[in-house]
């Protein structure tokens, strides 16, 4: 059981911190770039 | 054609003065074996036979990292490489004159590291001598072909020493696979399996021709 | 979701006018965001689903619990295949026509598809563990796989430690392209030196057991667009990150720039 846990809690954890890198690398540049359209 | 000849004459002769990558590339060989013999646990010898042609191909791979490193390195250093771009010339052979000046330099080491080999491992090399030679030109064959395309890359970058292999190694298990079966069988039986041929002229034709083409993304400025 | 219509009062070629041509155009930041946005409300539902399916997943009688890997490794190794064959496809698209938005593209799905084959080879060798006691073993398949990652790495390499620019794009598409006839040359390597594999065989439908087929398809479903999801977020970033390069450089030679309002996207 615990390896079935480990397995999809790696893959969602990691999915998610990469999520989160990417999302708020893009908000910064969003900010201050104002000339891209959104 | 003629400029493939062109650059192979080139190479060889500007290697033959000044001899230092295939004197690297066989002092290297000979270290090597000498580190086999202290990796293995019973010592290089005629004992430990069976591990000689995963051995001799590794040692191989490393001498071809070396040279392979150096290929473009004088080329670079003196500022030939847009000349050699500007070349109207089809790259394409550009590409084919710098592999095969690569294949002859190593084929040169391979021969002094096979008869070293020979003797430390105590191999019979001379029964199985024809085929031999042509499952190691087989081997050598791809090793060059992509060595030289990925060395024209690697040159231009930086930690291109450490590059070199990283980029290469990857596509070399392929080649590995049929070189080291295609030997070791040879020099067990005398006799070479048909897939291991199969598998190196697949690979080396493929190798060679994807290589010929990409090679002018290569080659530039 | 509805699309959201991105304004184009005046014209981004004004506002931008050394943004280098591109298929996706002034608004393409602006479609690729409201695509992603899609994507991810879609992916939460669908993980929402995909969970639930699990969960409630009979368990096999062979395996055990640990069969449930089944529906998360395999769909991980199809992203992982997805981001190696856009990544040399992106670069061949690059190198024909030149254009910078392939070689991101290209960049992007490079990163992804390492991030799944990195967790391919995590949860491969877990369930290794758990079902056939170790954790490695030099079957054909792994070996294979393997080397993409191998490939994967040492593209992401090539790229970090070229000088950037033209050249840097041009043989990173090269290696790409190089990589992506690795693969299928490796599992011809393997018909033909024929190992005994241990990897279980090719899933077709009708071999996986009663009730198992929905949760299979929700793994493939959801890691499906979880990956475009991310994938649209990073090429998005890759943009963006292209864009303030291109002003900043501008504004080193010409001083700062006055820019419009800046206009808000949902982000979910």
């Amino acid at each position: 059981m615990s390896y079935v846990a480990a397995c999809y809690g790696i893959t969602g954890v990691t999915l998610l911190v990469y999520l989160l890198q990417l999302q708020r690398e893009r908000r910064r540049l969003r900010r201050d770039l104002p000339s891209v359209g959104g | 054609m003629k400029v493939l000849l062109a650059i192979l004459w080139k190479d060889l002769l500007t290697e033959w003065r000044r001899r230092d990558r295939v004197m690297a590339m066989l002092l290297f060989s000979l270290l090597v074996v000498v580190v086999f013999h202290f990796a293995l646990p019973g010592g290089a010898s005629a004992q430990t036979r069976e591990s000689a042609p995963g051995l001799l191909w590794v040692a191989y791979i490393f001498a071809a990292l070396l040279g392979l490193n150096r290929a473009f390195a004088l080329e670079l250093e003196n500022d030939a490489l847009s000349g050699l771009a500007l070349a109207p010339v089809d790259r394409g052979w550009v590409f084919l004159g710098k592999a095969a000046a690569n294949f002859v330099l190593l084929g040169t080491v391979q021969a002094v590291t096979a008869l070293i080999f020979a003797l430390v491992f105590d191999l019979d090399l001379l029964a199985v001598a024809a085929k031999l030679c042509g499952v190691i030109a087989l081997g050598t064959l791809g090793l060059c072909s992509v060595g030289t395309l990925f060395s024209a890359m690697a040159v231009r970058t930086r930690f291109r020493e450490v590059l070199l292999p990283i980029l290469l190694l990857p596509f070399l298990f392929p080649v590995l696979q049929g070189a080291v079966t295609g030997t070791a069988a040879l020099l067990a039986t005398g006799a070479l399996p048909f897939e291991a041929l199969q598998l190196l002229i697949v690979v080396d034709g493929v190798y060679l021709i994807v290589s010929f083409l990409l090679f002018e993304y290569v080659l530039d400025e | 979701m509805p699309s959201k219509p991105s304004p184009r009062s005046d014209s981004p070629a004004q506002r931008n006018p050394r943004r280098e041509g591109s298929p996706l155009g002034g608004g393409g930041e602006a479609r690729l965001a409201t695509l992603g946005n899609t994507a991810g409300w879609l992916l939460a539902a669908l993980v929402l689903v995909y969970a639930l399916s699990v969960w409630n997943a009979p368990i096999d009688s062979r395996q055990g619990v640990i069969q449930k890997i089944l529906y998360v490794h395999p769909p991980l190794a199809f992203g992982a295949y997805l981001g190696f064959i856009l990544t040399g496809l992106a670069g061949g698209l690059y190198l024909w026509t030149h254009r910078p938005v392939f070689d991101r593209l290209a960049l992007s799905a490079a990163e992804v598809g390492v991030v799944f084959c990195t967790l391919m080879m995590i949860t491969g060798p877990i369930w290794a563990k758990g079902t056939w006691g170790k954790w490695w073993s030099w079957d054909p398949r792994l070996t294979v796989t393997l080397l993409l990652w191998f490939v994967y790495l040492a593209y992401l390499l090539l790229r970090s430690f070229s000088e950037g620019g033209e050249r840097g794009a041009r043989f990173a598409a090269v290696y790409g392209l190089f990589g992506v006839l690795l693969i299928p040359l490796n599992y011809y390597v393997i018909e033909i030196f024929e190992g005994r594999s241990m990897h279980p065989e090719n899933l077709q439908s009708g071999s996986l057991g009663e009730g198992m087929g929905l949760p299979f398809l929700m793994g493939v479903v959801t890691n499906l667009m979880a990956f475009l999801f991310l994938l649209a977020r990073r090429w998005e970033v890759e943009h963006l990150r292209a864009n303030a390069a291109a002003v900043a450089s501008r504004e080193m030679v010409s001083g700062p720039i006055s820019n419009p309002e800046p206009q808000g996207g949902s982000d979910p």
